[in-house]
């Protein structure tokens, strides 16, 4: 297990750089770039100042060296500045990636409660005018684009009940109560999508799990009926639901892009859609770092709670 | 005395409009009461500043923010119906002179200002220092601050609390540049990089920076030391960056704002609908204009720029597109008494599809021609919109027209700078002299000249009037200059000028705009509950 683990891990690695290095590549050609914006920004440009705030920025050396010396840096702890506030790039990734965590976090929560129970009865009262209605309602859970459902969502809360989250983001220590208020609606928003999928994979695995041999034999063996489904079906019907959850996280952090855009959330999401509007290369960077370092990690918690679940995957 | 433009009160149910330079407001400024004490104001702005640094950014983002806690030696008169005043009142010169010959300005400077009591500066006294080592700081930055400067040699401070200006030649924009907001007055501590100019703020105005968390809010308390006696009344000021703009509506809507600001059209009519008992106040801030890059052919021809100027119909377009607006020129109205007669700039802007294919045809294009039209989505959707008005108006003549919407990064840093475009539609931003409309745009040097204009006589006329001190006179000769890019330069060509729309809950008193950035009011602004 360890070593499949490290092997993960490796190639893992290997994976984020490629991606860096893409971005880095393609932040630097994309047509505009931060310094005659931030002479655009101050009122004027001419070709001295901006061949001088280059050379300030490192940006007068060729793609490859910039490379070079970021990945030197990157490796050491040291993501850079940022190049419009001068901040080290690190704080204000620390003070961002709590939020989309967060959100995160509660949308997968969120998806697994609403998402397993429903599964659950959508296959035990399989072809029922119940299990009809929830698979209705699932598809056109998965076919609703987030960012509508949010605004909808904010109209309604202001339309009928004349109130919305209140406004200047607090964390939960600062204040949990308006945190909670803040978080919720967008982390719902966010789990009406991947609970959408989890209930239709959830029905399928456990539909499939039920009409097998061993669930016969425990049937015949006079188990209880929510023993049968609980304890035996439902468990061995997770594992494809796990890995679900676990491809959908990558969804789930491009959709917190939006719903942090919409709901005012001070997030990474935002943080990466601002830095890209302003050309902030270094802030890019490091977020896109993080995020592919989160999807990563989360494939490798997937990997490994298989085994936990999977008995039969943890003696392999 | 000024002639006020007053407030416009825009659109009727119908969006019928008076082509709007009178108006009134449905808010009955004046009577307000006595000022109460306490509370927050709070409210969406348009952006986020990018940097805090008054000499970085010449942004609305920034300086509102900065403005209501710096400021400066002189300012402009607020209050009701001031919009867009240009009367110079004192900030932290209490008086000044200039010489007869116009070529020394002497700022006698209040001295019961105190810095705010923040590390490094720690509440000391303001003095001359401080406006010497900002102004050197000025002139070794770039941005516009420092082509105010150009014509003074020389800054001294005989004392702690005079400073004297010396000119090379007269100056006339000088008191009005240096009341504008690119020039806020730091603490010389923050001039030799002691304080984080890019992220905090420390002067000597009526509020205190208490935290700017970036894409979240910047929140402002009273500063007790204020100078001026029993100001600010409020508490705190809180300023959101821009939302999306359905949660500006939904939070002004719920009572979370106390005002808010829009241009568009679907918006005020929402707002007027869903808060009837708030005040409205609409204010010409800011204008359209299409840019021509006359370096290429066949746009160097000025025939067929004034075929272009003619195609357009303005009105329908500020009609469908923003509810209201108004024929604008070089000059834009805001300025008022320097801006052309509203008749002459329509009679200069008519919409004549018929005389436009004439011109065309005069300059060799009678079949018209094909061009490409840059425009960004960054300022909102209202003006991709406008950017597809013009170029169907265009085609109506015969020029075909492909419109690249681009990316805001894209269109500010490499194409319009570049002049990587043919044609190309933008804003305009609103100044508080002329000449600051004149000198960058349509100089054949000026900084912001990025349509190739390039005409001797025009720079000589643009020199020319900063030399003329009597003010009747420097208005006639300015008209003379417009009147000119009207006549024979035609690029850019103005699109209109069109209303910002300010909301403001019931309660909210004294809260009067004025055009110039930073919220120079927010001290006299109280609460009514």
């Amino acid at each position: 297990m360890i070593g499949y683990i490290f092997k993960r891990l490796l190639y893992g690695i290997l994976v984020v750089l490629i991606m860096v290095t893409f971005v880095f590549v393609l932040m630097r050609s994309v047509p505009g770039d931060v310094v005659t914006l931030q002479l655009a920004e101050a009122g004027s440009v001419s070709e001295e100042q901006v061949d001088e705030m280059k050379s300030q920025l490192g940006l007068d050396k060729s793609i490859g060296i910039q490379l070079v010396v970021w990945l030197t840096n990157a490796v050491q702890g040291d993501l850079g500045n940022s190049l419009w506030s001068a901040q080290p790039v690190v704080n204000l990734i620390v003070e961002r990636l709590p939020v989309t965590l967060e959100l995160t976090f509660f949308s997968v929560i969120l998806a697994i409660i609403i998402g397993i129970p429903i599964g659950v009865l959508s296959a035990v009262k399989h072809n029922s005018f119940i299990d009809h209605i929830l698979r209705v309602t699932a598809v056109g859970g998965l076919s609703i684009p987030n960012f509508w459902l949010g605004l909808i969502i904010l109209l309604v809360l202001s339309l009928v009940f004349n109130w919305i989250p209140p406004l200047g983001f607090k964390s939960f220590s600062e204040n949990p109560i308006v945190n909670f208020q803040q978080m919720v609606f967008p982390a719902l928003v966010l789990a009406v999508t991947l609970s959408a999928s989890i209930i239709r994979m959830t029905r399928s695995a456990l539909l499939e799990v039920l009409h097998t041999d061993f669930i016969r034999t425990i049937r015949s063996k006079g188990a209880k009926e929510r023993v049968v489904i609980y304890k035996h079906a439902l468990r061995n019907s997770l594992v494809s639901v796990i890995t679900l959850i676990g491809i959908q996280i990558g969804t789930l952090l491009g959709g917190t892009v939006v719903l942090e855009t919409i709901f005012s959330l001070p997030g990474l999401g935002s943080l990466i859609f601002e830095s890209v509007t302003i050309r902030d290369y270094p802030i890019v960077q490091a977020s896109v770092l993080t995020f592919g370092t989160m999807f990563l990690l989360v494939n490798l918690v997937v990997d490994v709670m298989y085994g936990w679940i999977d008995p039969r995957i943890r003696n392999n | 005395m000024l002639i006020l433009i007053l407030f416009v009160l825009a659109a009727c149910e119908s969006g019928s409009n008076e082509p709007a330079s009178k108006s009134e407001s449905s808010n009955k400024t004046g009577e307000e009461g006595t000022p109460k004490e306490g509370g927050t104001l709070s409210f969406y702005d348009f952006d986020d500043p990018k940097t805090l640094d008054p000499h970085k950014s010449i942004a609305s983002a920034t300086n509102s923010r900065i403005g209501l806690v710096y400021n400066k030696l002189v300012t402009f008169a607020t209050g009701p119906d001031n919009f867009s005043s240009d009367e110079i009142v004192p900030d932290l010169a209490k008086d000044w002179e200039i010489s007869e010959d116009g070529k020394t300005y002497t700022f006698h400077l209040r001295d019961d200002v105190k810095w705010q009591n923040i590390a490094p500066v720690n509440g000391r006294a303001f003095t001359s220092e401080d406006v010497i080592a900002t102004m050197e700081r000025i002139k070794n930055l770039p941005g516009p601050q420092a082509n105010s400067l150009v014509s003074v040699e020389s800054i001294e401070a005989p004392d702690d609390y005079t400073v004297i200006f010396n000119l090379s030649e007269p100056y006339a924009p000088l008191l009005n540049q240096l009341a504008s907001f690119v020039m806020w007055i730091l603490p010389k501590e923050a001039t030799e990089g002691k304080v984080d100019l890019d992220n905090t703020a420390i002067g000597t105005g009526p509020f205190i920076l208490e935290s700017w968390k970036r894409g979240v809010e910047a929140s402002f308390k009273k500063n007790p030391d204020y100078f001026e006696e029993g100001k600010p009344y409020l508490d705190g000021v809180t300023i959101y960056p821009n939302g999306d703009s359905m949660t500006e509506v939904n939070a002004f809507r719920t009572g979370q704002t106390d005002v808010i600001l829009t241009d568009s059209k679907i918006d005020f009519e929402t707002l007027k609908k869903s808060v009837p008992d708030a005040q409205i106040q609409s204010e010409i801030v800011t204008a359209s204009r299409l840019f021509i890059n006359q370096t290429r052919k066949p746009l160097d021809n000025i025939l067929v720029r004034q075929a272009m100027s003619k195609a357009i119909d303005r009105e329908g377009a500020w009609k469908s597109i923003y509810g209201n607006g108004e024929y604008n020129g070089y000059v834009m109205p805001t300025l008022e008494d320097w801006a052309l007669p509203l008749d002459e700039r329509k009679e200069y802007q008519e919409y004549d599809p018929e005389g436009a294919k004439e011109l065309l045809a005069e300059a060799g294009f009678p079949d018209g021609f094909e061009v490409s039209m840059i425009v960004t989505d960054g300022y909102g959707p209202q003006l991709v919109t406008l950017a597809e008005w013009v170029a169907e108006d265009l085609k109506e003549i015969g020029i075909k027209v492909n419109i690249e919407v681009l990316e805001y990064g894209t269109f500010f840093s490499e194409r319009w700078p570049s002049k990587e475009y043919d044609i190309g539609i933008g804003l305009v931003t609103p100044v508080t002299d002329p000449s600051d409309s004149l000198d960058p745009f349509f100089k054949s040097d000026g900084y912001r000249n990025w349509q190739g204009v390039n005409d001797p006589k025009l720079d000589e006329m643009i020199k020319q009037q900063y030399l003329i001190v009597d003010r009747d006179e420097r208005i006639k000769y300015i008209n003379e200059i417009e009147r000119y890019l009207f006549e024979n330069v035609t690029n850019h060509v103005n699109l209109f000028a069109y209303h910002i729309h300010h909301f403001k809950q019931p309660y909210v008193k004294g809260f009067d705009p004025h055009s110039n950035y930073g919220y120079l009011f927010m001290k006299n602004v109280w609460l009514d509950k």
